[in-house]
């Protein structure tokens, strides 16, 4: 845990790599736009259709890759500090369902109980559920998590928890109206490019506060590296870190899911990602890590699921499934030494 | 330190357990001098365990007090505790990159600011206790890759660099093998006389303890607890 100066030249790498990707990321899309187009689109009037793509729907969904990323991965790496599991993520222990199921008690219940939304307070009110579902999953993996040892487990629990929200959710569905069903299934496909300018005011200002609050937390999250015990006889207020950390994976994992969907494995993996990359535990260098890893690995997978050039586009899912699931296989594999 | 070295651990009445009706041990009436090696012995479930937690506040005692000088740790703000009291616990720590040098470094945390970052004097205590526990060739390596004894070094190592009046260890040379237990005892018994610390050990290791130790502190059924020297506890075991 010393300087951050040999860490410094990593950390540019990736900035500039993450500038890169951003660029290309607004100059790649189903529909062929060539750059100069792209460039003039993005300064031009507002009724050009160029203009419409690049700067309503490019950027914004380059903007939001950037937020779910960096939300998702510092959401895996709390969670897994704060477990000693390296198996733990918002994916794989269901907190993503457990907003899931918020979202869809507000998409499908509204139209059920014979209350009409608009739009943006549509948005409002399951951002809100999906935090709040978020935030007792959290609670109830972290019950179960003081209970067992073992780290399979605790995924197997995970898992459950997915599969009880999933049955809810079919529940609803059945008794919900075939418009409703349409909406939300569409939303569990998982999109980052959903996310309008106006609600972008939303996003993007609770994503950035949230994130930076996770700052507070690099001292109790080195401390618990060694376990609760000792982390509490180095002075560290365990009950408080808990919450905070609750906090902050409940608003994160709620708010990617209310915008973009469930997202896998983005979580899990891009924490382990960094520590190889990093090669230490410091957390003031891997929450900046997880960041920047998160954001490019998620506007990555955006860029990839696009198919340039081909007039189709790829659920994110598919994508961040193929490259993340074979990271958590790795890591079973890999047990032995952790557990 | 040298604030420090006139302060006693003082045990008055101390009730110990984990519910209140069921005491685990009752009436443990204690006082440990600084500079004094003091091994912990008794049965297995007797409450050795429970003893250190209690002392070191992970657990409300049921009553009667723990005193270190003259501050009673139940109303001792953790942030203080954490500078009179350091541990060594049989809690498992792996894995995360975290190197030698890395677990050392956190017995500095409750001298260092909000960010936890290490001073130039942190790092040097820091570098100083992992030479004095003979650990400086592993200390980059993580701290899963080491041996259990290593391991044990650079936990007694982390409890050293925390700089407390009291060091509590719990059955730290389980586990370990013949030499690196009596290497780990006098590290202890070292430090316990040059830094005029209270260190108070458990351990099943008679024969080694009761070799280094000044004194033993062995807890029996019916709530006897007798603090004599390592002479007579030899003679009542038959040693």
């Amino acid at each position: 845990m010393q300087t951050t100066a040999k860490y410094r030249l990593t950390f540019l790498s990736l900035s500039v790599l993450l500038v890169l990707l951003f660029i290309l990321d607004l100059f790649s899309g189903s529909v062929l736009i060539s750059p100069k187009e792209v460039i003039s689109g993005l300064f031009s009037g507002e009724d050009s259709t160029y203009h419409k793509i690049i700067v309503n729907f490019r950027l914004t969904k380059a903007i939001t890759a950037v937020l779910t990323g960096i939300s998702l991965s510092l959401c895996g790496m709390l969670m897994q500090t704060l477990f000693r599991n390296p198996l733990a993520g918002p994916y794989v222990l269901g907190i993503s369902s457990g907003a899931s199921l918020g979202v869809a008690l507000v998409m499908m219940s509204g139209t059920l109980l014979g209350f009409e939304m608009n739009a943006f307070g549509g948005k409002l009110s399951i951002a809100l559920a999906a935090c709040v579902g978020g935030f007792l999953s959290v609670l109830m993996v972290l019950g179960v998590a003081r209970k067992i040892k073992s780290n399979v487990t605790l995924l197997l629990v995970g898992i459950m928890i997915g599969h009880i929200a999933g049955a809810i959710q079919s529940v609803l569905e059945y008794v919900a109206n075939a418009e409703s069903i349409k909406g939300f299934i569409l939303w569990s496909l998982g999109s980052l490019g959903n996310v309008t300018w106006e609600e972008m005011l939303i996003y993007f200002p609770a994503i950035v506060i949230t994130c930076l609050f996770s700052f507070t937390l690099i001292k109790p999250l080195n401390a618990l590296l060694l376990g609760e015990n000792y982390a509490h006889s180095l002075g560290i207020n365990i009950k408080k870190t808990r919450l905070k950390i609750i906090i902050i994976t409940g608003i994160l994992a709620g708010l990617t899911t209310a915008f973009c969907g469930p997202i896998a494995f983005i979580g899990i993996a891009i924490p382990h990602i960094c520590r190889m990359l990093f090669k230490t535990a410091n957390h003031r260098i891997l929450i900046l890590a997880n960041f920047l890893t998160g954001a490019i690995a998620l506007i990555t997978c955006d860029i990839i699921c696009q198919l340039p050039g081909t007039g189709f586009v790829l659920p994110i899912n598919v994508i961040t499934s193929l490259i993340g699931a074979p990271v958590v296989i790795w890591l079973i594999l890999k047990q032995k030494q952790i557990s | 330190m040298n604030d420090t070295n006139n302060i006693t651990l003082v045990l008055k009445n101390l009730q110990i357990g984990y519910t209140a009706g069921k005491p685990v041990f009752s009436e443990i009436n204690l006082e440990l001098k600084p500079g004094s090696f003091t091994g912990l012995i008794g049965n297995n479930g007797i409450g050795k365990s429970t003893l250190l937690k209690t002392i070191c506040g992970l657990i409300p005692p049921l009553s009667g007090e723990v005193l270190i000088g003259t501050k009673k740790i139940q109303h001792c703000p953790q942030q203080e505790l954490a500078r009179l009291i350091s541990l060594v616990l049989t809690d498992k720590i792996e894995g995360f990159n975290l190197t030698v040098f890395d677990v050392v470094s956190t017995g500095r945390y409750p001298y260092t600011g909000y960010f936890g970052e290490l001073s130039d004097k942190d790092i040097q205590l820091t570098q100083h206790y992992i030479t004095q526990c003979g650990i400086e060739h592993i200390q980059h390596k993580s701290i899963s890759e080491i041996s259990d004894g290593e391991r044990q070094k650079a936990l007694i190592a982390r409890a050293l660099a925390q700089q407390t009046p009291v060091m509590l260890l719990d059955e730290p040379t389980a586990f370990l093998d013949y030499a690196s237990k009596k290497n780990s005892t006098q590290l202890l018994k070292d430090m316990a006389h040059r830094e005029n610390k209270i260190i108070l050990l458990s351990s099943h290791d008679l024969d080694i303890l009761l070799r280094y130790a000044d004194q033993a502190l062995l807890i029996e059924e019916n709530n006897t607890c007798t603090l004599e020297s390592p002479e007579n506890m030899r003679a009542k075991f038959y040693l």
